[in-house]
């Protein structure tokens, strides 16, 4: 789908993007805010989630809830994810387009209006969180926290980044993180939450049946009432690895999960983003990519082994689930796959496979809500461009640029979540 | 063209056409207005629970490997020349695949070289070429994946629930088997299933977005042969109305306890209705929905947290209401879920509750058409289910309290429940 969005200021660091679109079934409205991640840090993993829990208007769960099956199933969501050296909170809605309303509500505002509410009016005395809802909260976000052990691939992953960026902000561990969390309370939140509506830089945006200037109004009315004080959200980039780091620990699982991590050379998000990011497409992307062939199709070592950029931190993480015997032949493998990447000897259509696939999933990219929605989000501090150029940025990337990007690559850590017995009792 | 059905939903205001396509497939296209990409599923009606077949005049019945389904699905993409991955890094087509239960499904979507790439997946999954050194293979590889998802509590947890409620129906073994079961697996076996289940009568077609159905067709007329229809008899597995375990317990490294609860339902046709479905998923709704008392309850008092969820769930053979979450006192969780029901089927569910839910699925279900890949994976259940995808929208609108009720003493039995747990290592 062809979109065109407007992109309306509504202060400093505070803009709202409009995305007309009636060929989809739904409106969906998120409002990112962007905050340094070491400031609240705790109290902001909280936060999403105390206020769409409940608010002032829709004081339990069971309110909230019910006033979101009025309006036609419409979800709401809390969520915090690392970005870069930053933390950005978002709260999201979708419901169902305007012109499916059984009664002709103007259904797309209404969920505006209420996840607005859901910000800026939580249950509070002026002074705090209400206590006993708070408490119950922390509880429910600490067990949500402790759980990701479950998923050992994210686990191992966590474990990883802990100990490649042991140094930095971006490596604050969960277990820090968790005992952080336990020292918060109604009060510290509540002052946690002020700041992040003065501090952070905060994009809203609008998809669907939306009337803009009745929704612009309704924004900045909320707005009005902070003094807005943005802060500069900066991450550190470190070039260079200076010596390898290497990990194992175990636990009682089947499989061994190695993870790898290494500096891309970027010296800031932007800097060669398209040939590292097709680099590392063809290095370890799709099934066309030089891990896939060998690692997986050729020497049958794993079922998955891919690399990926995370370019709001300048670092490529690879990783593998294998059987712990197998952890030098992978590694060998590995290497020798960057080598050929580093010396320029992967194949002409290896490169034009990875140019074409990224293209043509790009060209999808704004046929859902969701799809064009992370794609505003990919751009909270900077101008938003036409997909069309991203495009022709990748289309303008060469062989040289790739083995360039792939020369500047250090390894800094590797780690192993490592199986306690080999093979299944089976 | 004059075996073109153009199927309609003014609710959604949507439509899509059905072909009988000459060589024995059925092809369904779904026009999405200025979308730019497409989402096209080539599916056979054929998965993990397909353990036991005959073909019509069959006298004796084929036992295959646990895990064969989903084994051949990998197998599919190679062939003696290119593999199917090989050829979509030409067009750029994102690939992929899947098995379940009850359905195998070859997907890609893209927004250009639609042509080629329908080309591409009407050939290889028409075209198989399996030998033992490639079976051989394969092992290593999948052996890695089931221990993958072995490593994953919440399908450990599914697992071990459905082989506490099932004695004899497949359901209860892993998707992918073991890696014991499919060390039996042989080119011939994959010939054997290649040859009972990939015949176009059992096979759907669907493509959705940007797409035009003469595009389509053009590309089939080439790519297919006529192939003669085939009648697949499955093995009915007789399963006692009871469970086949009330309690099991096994211990992982997880951060606090999970459980899982299913109420066993007794089918006496193998395939639920979408009513029926329908009826199902506003039960659940009301019992522990969000808005519920039970939900909010269990959720205030720390019975429960966020991860609290259920599901319908069902396929050829067997259907359960199945709940799952964290929780450190399952048996409460049970307890009351338990009273929950039996009060609702001894007082009947509230008008209102009935009317909130109701109103909350008919917006979801008009939601399920803004995603080409949703939208896809629906039309290929309901058609293997041998249902329209439009007409959830319509029994929303019609369903009545009355029948709800009556389901609801019916379909669930408090008597036949399993509840699985899973504890944290070292407790």
């Amino acid at each position: 789908m062809v979109i065109s969005p407007k992109v309306i200021e509504l202060g400093e660091k505070l803009r709202l993007v409009c995305v007309p679109a009636e060929d989809f079934k739904t409106s969906q409205i998120s409002i990112s805010l962007l905050v340094p991640r070491e400031i609240n840090l705790a109290e902001n993993i909280i936060i999403p989630k105390y206020l769409t829990y409940s608010s002032r208007d829709y004081p339990n769960p069971a309110a909230l809830s019910a006033r979101l099956e009025n309006l036609y199933g419409a979800y709401v969501s809390g969520s915090v994810v690392k970005r870069g050296e930053s933390s950005k909170i978002e709260l999201g809605a979708t419901c169902i387009n305007n012109k499916f309303a059984l009664y002709n509500e103007d259904i797309s505002y209404e969920t505006l209006e209420l996840l607005l509410k859901l910000l800026f009016e939580p249950c509070a005395d002026g002074e705090k969180f209400e206590k006993q809802k708070f408490e119950l909260v922390k509880r429910l976000k600490t067990e949500d926290v402790e759980s990701e052990v479950n998923d050992k691939r994210q686990y191992a992953f966590t474990r990883m980044i802990e100990n490649m960026c042991r140094d930095e902000v971006f490596g604050i561990t969960k277990k820090e993180i968790l005992e952080d969390m336990r020292k918060t309370d109604e009060a510290s939140a509540y002052r946690a939450w002020r700041e992040l509506l003065q501090n952070a830089t905060v994009q809203v945006n609008l998809i669907g049946s939306f009337n803009e200037e009745n929704s612009k109004r309704l924004i900045e009315k909320y707005f009005s009432a902070v003094e807005r004080k943005p802060l500069k959200n900066e991450t550190l980039f470190v070039e260079q690895a200076e010596d390898v780091t290497e990990v194992t620990e175990e636990m009682d699982i089947n499989q061994s999960k190695l993870v790898i991590g290494y500096r891309s050379g970027m010296k800031s998000k932007d800097d060669n983003f398209y040939a590292y990011q097709m680099m590392v497409d063809i290095f370890g992307g799709g099934p066309y990519s030089r891990l896939f062939m060998n690692v997986r199709e050729k020497l049958s070592l794993c079922y998955y082994c891919s690399a990926r950029l995370y370019k709001e931190k300048g670092i490529i993480v690879i990783q593998s689930g294998i059987e712990s015997e197998n952890r030098q032949k992978a590694l060998d493998e590995i290497a020798k796959q960057l080598e050929i990447m580093r010396k320029g000897e992967f194949e002409e259509k290896d490169f034009e496979a990875s140019k074409t696939a990224i293209c043509d999933s790009l060209r999808g990219v704004c046929d859902t809500p969701d799809g064009i929605d992370a794609f505003l989000n990919t751009k909270l501090d900077e101008p938003i461009i036409p997909l069309e150029e991203i495009i022709k940025n990748y289309e303008n990337v060469t062989r040289q640029d790739i083995i360039a990007a792939a020369n500047a690559v250090t390894l800094d850590t590797v780690y192993m979540l490592k199986g306690k017995e080999s093979g299944l009792d089976e | 063209m004059n075996n073109v059905k153009e199927i309609k939903s003014e609710k959604l205001k949507e439509k899509y056409y059905e072909i009988a396509h000459p060589s024995g497939l059925k092809i369904m296209v779904y026009p999405k207005e200025n979308y730019s990409s497409t989402f096209v599923i080539f599916g056979t009606k054929y998965g993990s629970i397909d353990t036991q077949f005959r073909l019509e005049g069959e006298s004796e019945y084929t036992c295959v490997p646990e895990g064969i389904a989903h084994f051949l699905e990998h197998k599919l993409f190679e062939s003696e020349e290119l593999d199917a991955f090989e050829r979509y890094a030409k067009t750029g087509a994102s690939a992929n695949a899947y098995t379940s239960f009850d359905r195998t499904c070859y997907l890609f979507s893209c927004s250009k070289n639609l042509e080629a790439n329908l080309e591409i997946l009407l050939d290889f999954v028409t075209h198989p070429y399996f030998t033992e050194a490639t079976v051989e293979k394969e092992q290593g590889i999948i052996g890695q994946e089931i221990k993958m998802t072995r490593d994953e509590p919440a399908w450990e947890l599914l697992f071990s629930l459905l082989r506490a409620m099932y004695k004899n129906h497949p359901v209860r073994i892993d998707i992918a088997g073991t890696v014991e079961s499919i060390s039996h697996i042989t080119a011939d076996l994959l010939y054997k299933c290649y040859n009972t289940f990939y015949n176009l009568s059992n096979m759907a077609f669907c493509v959705v977005g940007n797409v035009n159905p003469d595009d389509v067709v053009k590309v089939a007329d080439k790519a297919l042969k006529k192939q003669e229809p085939v009648k697949i008899e499955r093995k009915f597995f007789e399963e006692p109305k009871e469970v086949n375990e009330e309690y099991t317990e096994l211990k992982l490294p997880v951060a606090s306890p999970l459980f899982a609860l299913g109420f066993k339902e007794k089918v006496d046709t193998p395939e639920r209705t979408n009513r029926e479905i329908t009826q199902s998923n506003i039960i659940l709704d009301v019992v522990c929905g969000k808005t519920s008392s039970l939900y909010n309850e269990m959720l205030e008092s720390g019975l429960i947290n966020t991860s609290f969820d259920f599901e319908y769930f069902f396929g050829f053979g067997y259907a359960a209401a199945i709940f799952t979450g964290e929780s450190d006192k399952a048996r409460q969780v049970k307890e009351k879920i338990t009273d929950r029901i039996k009060y609702l089927q001894q007082n009947g569910i509230e008008r209102e509750d009935f009317e909130r839910v109701r109103r909350k699925l008919y917006g979801r279900a008009i939601m399920a058409y803004n995603d080409v890949d949703e939208i896809a994976n629906n039309m290929i259940a309901s058609e293997f289910a041998g249902e329209c995808v439009f007409d959830d929208i319509e029994i929303l609108e019609s369903i009545t309290l009355e029948e709800l009720n009556e389901r609801l003493v019916k379909s669930i039995d408090t008597e036949c429940c399993s509840l699985c747990v899973i504890n944290p290592e070292g407790e």
